[in-house]
């Protein structure tokens, strides 16, 4: 199956860590690892991050959460190490300044406005001009009118964009949302989704874990797949499909004359099985890219015109399915 | 369900879902439904050791006397036909007064003893287990739906919100009654089959069955709406149990230091202790002897109080689930 | 002539000052209804109407023929309900809590344990059943919040958010949960959900409100119908293919990896294979635009414009937006 990126050289330790942030991965993870004394949550997880934004995907359980927090620096590695921008991230408040966390589970003061909660983290960050950088935060994220209310009276939607607010205030370099469309409706979904490219094509690194992955697979450039508590395989899922060889693709084509087409095909050793149905031909083939390559030209050659090219299995919920399913 | 597949040598039946074509039996059903659920759960049927402990402790508490009682006869005998009923009692604040007067008036039994245990006092001898019972158990009945938010699937059903108040508190109601009754009937009945002449000394203890009937059902009412409306408001058990326990021993408290005055006889007006033991003492016809005899709480009036006091707990216990969130 | 299922008039719901629900009118028949709306648009508020849980300030609901206000406790033996955040007592095992509530809602306690075996069975609750509810996992609570929602045989069943929490192999268990709800087991399923995607998949009716009021209420296939452009995804070379086809005389533009071709006739498609054949292109995906409900809240609130901007005021006899 896949490996994890090859790196060519390990990162350079002997460095004096007050190097220059970013010119380094944002994350890096090597061989990182968290366990409760026999329950091992995650380990041997190794990869590296620049900026973009990356989906981290996974079964309840398998160590997502566990993984942010190591990242965000608030739990301490057993084994292993976690670095942002070059520096080790437990506990260092130069990295705090540079993550921002919108955790999934964590409690948000019903007591506090939004307002105020943001700039409580505006000011706990050390920020110059906390209101104004509260401000800013709340505005990006579409909570003007309801900032001035307690969070008690917030509903789900509302409670997770202060979340957010609260995590980009100080404008981090790294931003991790665990579930951050949860409880978000439609219209706050594609807001949230084209804040976050935005926020990309600064120059952030973004990690967005979720389980609906058909808006994983819209915002995500490359995942990173985790079931239980290992690294299963990380990319852009279309090249982890093609990586996946031993599972046969599946087209589905509709065309002008099937049975013609099926023939041309049929002896072409990319081509591993075809099935002509009623009113579609169906095509298994073990080499992708040949595949797609060979479809126009053979067509061609045999005067088919083609209505309908569909690979059924590329999709991102695809793709996770073989994963996690080994 | 469709008619099964069949051949000569075998049949497949359909396992799809299947429509519900019988009864439908309404809000009734579903009262009487919650009612009998209710007072499983009251008694910790259908769950493990350790929710029976309690209400079968404090149960065989309110046996105790009527047990001794008869055990006592069996062995010592019976020396008389006259009325038992009249007997005085030790124990709960305030309450009884030796023999004469009333229903069931008649020569005492002879034996010391047994003059301890009668009818009129029967309440007062065990009135703290049943004060532990509501405690205990009213939490029991209404804290897990809130804590859980379970409300809701109850709510969605063919269920008012007064229904489920109304069934929890008739379920409370009936096991206080159940459990404060059922002993004093054991002891009429067993006192009679002891006796030399049945016939005769049951005859004689029937009279103090009619007060003993009343009393149980007034301390049932009045226990259970103070216990639930508490209860209702206070999901937490142990804060629950702990109230009402506050609620039934502090007025006697506040009421005996603030000695004298009008103040400390009017506390006795919300001091169900003290209500029950004259009510008790009304129905009995037994002259109170208390260190507080300047309490304006007197036993005719401690009836009237009582049923408002129901009304007045059930209206706030209504109110409450109302407008619960659900 | 057979009423529709549900029927809403004129249904307004005002708390104070804020209204809730602005005079909406709706015929829904049997079928998978997909209910959408921004947060605070109204839809917690209709479910509540349809429960008979709560009186509209003015107008009617109409469920099954009952009146929800008036007949409130009648409708809710006929309508089952999934809640959509937590509500299951810990300490209760699957098998009891379902027997328990089936009983709740009239079922007599034979038919009620029948049923109740039955609904887990077909929601895929085994062995679990018998275990307490407390050491579920999340899939395991939604499958029982489902299965007290069918156990008595409702002829409306209203899910609310039903995937919430899922990861992706129970959301997909779940979706397919649903739709043989709908279809073979013949209930009628409004479905309320912020997640698009899986109400396209799954439902075949769609309401959208917003702010109180009916956005649109129409069969999904009109949503979710062809654009009218082809597109056309090749692994690279995405911008030569464009030119290309531009140099023929067709409308390209394009998007990623992917070349969206006006469709101007037959002549199309050839157009497109050679180009990619010349070009020596990989041709990963021909197909059809298509709309997505996406498209709907992304306009704005007026939306598509061949929809109905705002509700006939005709009087109540008139139907809106019937399905065919």
């Amino acid at each position: 199956m896949s490996q994890p990126p090859d790196r060519s050289q390990p990162p350079d330790r002997t460095q004096a860590p007050d190097r220059q942030p970013f010119q380094t991965p944002s994350v890096e993870l090597v061989d990182a690892a968290r366990w409760y004394g026999n329950v091992v949550a995650v380990s041997g997880i190794s990869f590296a991050l620049g900026p973009g934004i990356t989906g981290l995907l996974g079964p309840n359980g398998a160590g997502k959460s566990t993984l942010l927090h190591l990242i965000a620096g608030l739990l301490r590695p057993s084994a292993g190490s976690v670095r942002i921008g070059g520096r080790a991230a437990w506990r260092d408040p130069e990295v705090y300044r540079q993550v921002g966390l919108v955790a999934e589970r964590e409690a948000v003061p019903g007591f506090l406005s939004g307002h105020d909660f943001v700039l409580l983290n505006a000011r706990l960050q050390g920020l110059s001009d906390p209101l104004a950088a509260a401000r800013r935060a709340i505005e990006l994220v579409d909570l003007g009118p309801a900032a001035a209310r307690p969070i008690a009276t917030y509903s789900k939607g509302m409670r997770q964009r202060a979340k957010v607010a609260a995590a980009l205030v100080h404008e981090p370099r790294v931003l991790l949302l665990d579930e951050p469309f949860n409880g978000l409706d439609p219209r706050q979904r594609l807001h949230l989704m084209g804040l976050l490219r935005t926020m990309a094509a600064e120059g952030r690194c973004i990690v967005v874990s979720s389980h609906i992955l058909e808006e994983v697979e819209r915002v995500a450039e490359r995942v990173l797949v985790v079931y239980a508590g290992r690294l299963a395989a990380s990319g852009d899922f279309r090249q982890l499909r093609r990586l996946m060889t031993d599972r046969p693709h599946t087209f589905t084509l509709r065309t002008s004359d099937d049975r013609r087409l099926a023939s041309r095909l049929v002896a072409d050793p990319a081509v591993e099985g075809v099935e002509v149905g009623r009113d579609r031909l169906t095509i298994r083939t073990t080499d992708f890219a040949a595949f797609t390559h060979l479809l126009p030209r053979l067509a061609r050659e045999a005067a088919v015109s083609l209505f309908e090219v569909r690979p059924t299995d590329e999709s991102l919920e695809s793709v996770f399915a073989y994963l996690v399913a080994r | 369900m469709t008619a099964p597949r069949t051949t000569a040598g075998g049949s497949i039946y359909d396992l799809g879902y299947r429509h519900y074509e019988g009864a439908r039996l309404g809000r009734r059903h579903a009262f009487l439904a919650l009612y009998t659920a209710s007072l499983r759960q009251l008694f910790g049927l259908g769950r493990g050791a350790r929710s029976k402990l309690i209400p079968w402790g404090l149960t065989a508490m309110t046996f105790l006397p009527a047990v001794i009682a008869l055990a006592i006869t069996a062995v010592v005998g019976t020396q008389t036909s006259g009325s038992f009923g009249s007997g005085g009692a030790a124990g709960g604040p305030g309450v009884g007064g030796p023999g004469a007067g009333g229903p069931g008036a008649g020569g005492g039994s002879s034996n010391p003893l047994t003059s301890l245990i009668g009818f009129s006092g029967y309440y007062g001898d065990v009135s703290q287990f049943l004060f532990l019972f509501v405690a205990a158990q009213a939490p029991e009945l209404l804290g897990r739906d809130q804590r859980f938010h379970v409300l809701t699937l109850y709510f969605s059903r063919a269920l008012r919100r007064s229904d489920y108040v109304l069934a929890r508190f008739s379920a409370l109601a009936t096991a206080l009654f159940g459990i404060l009754l059922a002993p004093q009937l054991l002891l009429f009945l067993g006192r009679g089959l002891a006796a030399d002449d049945v016939a005769a000394t049951l005859q004689a203890d029937l009279p103090s069955l009619p007060p003993t009937v009343a009393q149980a059902v007034v301390a049932a009412l009045l226990l259970s709406a103070l216990g639930l409306a508490i209860a209702a408001f206070s999901p937490r058990r142990a804060y629950a149990t702990a109230a009402i326990i506050a609620a039934i021993i502090v007025p006697p408290i506040v009421a005996a230091v603030v000695q004298g005055g009008d103040l400390g006889g009017l506390v006795r007006f919300i001091s169900v202790s003290d209500v029950l033991d004259r009510t008790a003492a009304w129905w009995f016809g037994t002259p109170l002897v208390t260190s507080d005899v300047s309490t304006p709480l007197t036993p005719d009036r401690a009836v009237i109080v009582a049923v408002i006091g129901t009304a007045i707990l059930l209206v706030v216990l209504l109110r409450r689930y109302a407008r619960i969130a659900a | 002539m057979a009423q529709p299922l549900i029927r809403l008039m004129a249904l307004t719901k005002r708390y104070g000052a804020v209204t809730a629900l602005d005079s909406l009118s709706l015929e829904l028949e049997p079928g998978i209804i997909g209910l959408v709306g921004a947060n605070g648009a109204g839809k917690s508020t209709l479910l509540k109407i349809l429960l008979g849980l709560l009186a509209p300030t003015s107008g009617t609901a109409t469920v099954l023929d009952l009146d929800a206000a008036r007949q409130g406790t009648r409708l809710r033996e006929l309508v089952g309900y999934m809640p959509e955040d937590d509500c299951l007592p810990p300490d209760i095992s699957a098998t009891d809590l379902v027997a328990h509530l089936a009983q709740i809602s009239g079922l007599p306690s034979t038919a009620a344990r029948e049923r109740t075996a039955d609904a887990l069975r077909h929601v895929g609750l085994f062995e679990e059943r018998y275990r307490a509810i407390g050491g579920y996992s999340t899939g395991m609570r939604q499958r029982v919040k489902l299965a007290q929602a069918i156990v008595h045989d409702p002829r409306l069943l209203l899910l609310d958010e039903p995937t919430n929490g899922l990861d992706p192999a129970g959301r997909e268990e779940m979706l397919e949960l649903v739709r043989r709800t709908g279809t073979e087991f013949g209930i009628t399923v409004v479905v309320a959900s912020h997640l698009l995607g899986e109400i396209e998949r799954v439902c075949d009716y769609l309401v959208a409100i917003e702010g109180g009021r009916l956005l649109r209420a129409a069969p999904l296939a009109t949503f979710t119908g062809h654009t009218g452009s082809l597109v056309v995804e090749v692994e690279e070379g995405a911008e030569g293919l464009a030119e290309r086809l531009r140099g023929q005389g067709l409308r390209a533009a394009i998007d990623g990896r992917s070349v969206l071709v006006e469709a101007a006739g037959g002549g199309v498609y050839d157009a497109v294979r050679d180009a990619v054949a010349d070009l020596e292109l990989a041709l990963d995906r021909l197909e059809p635009g298509r709309r997505t409900l996406e498209d709907l809240f992304r306009d704005g609130p007026t939306g598509d414009p061949s929809a109905p901007a705002t509700q006939p005021e005709a009087p109540p006899e008139a139907p809106v937006e019937s399905r065919t």
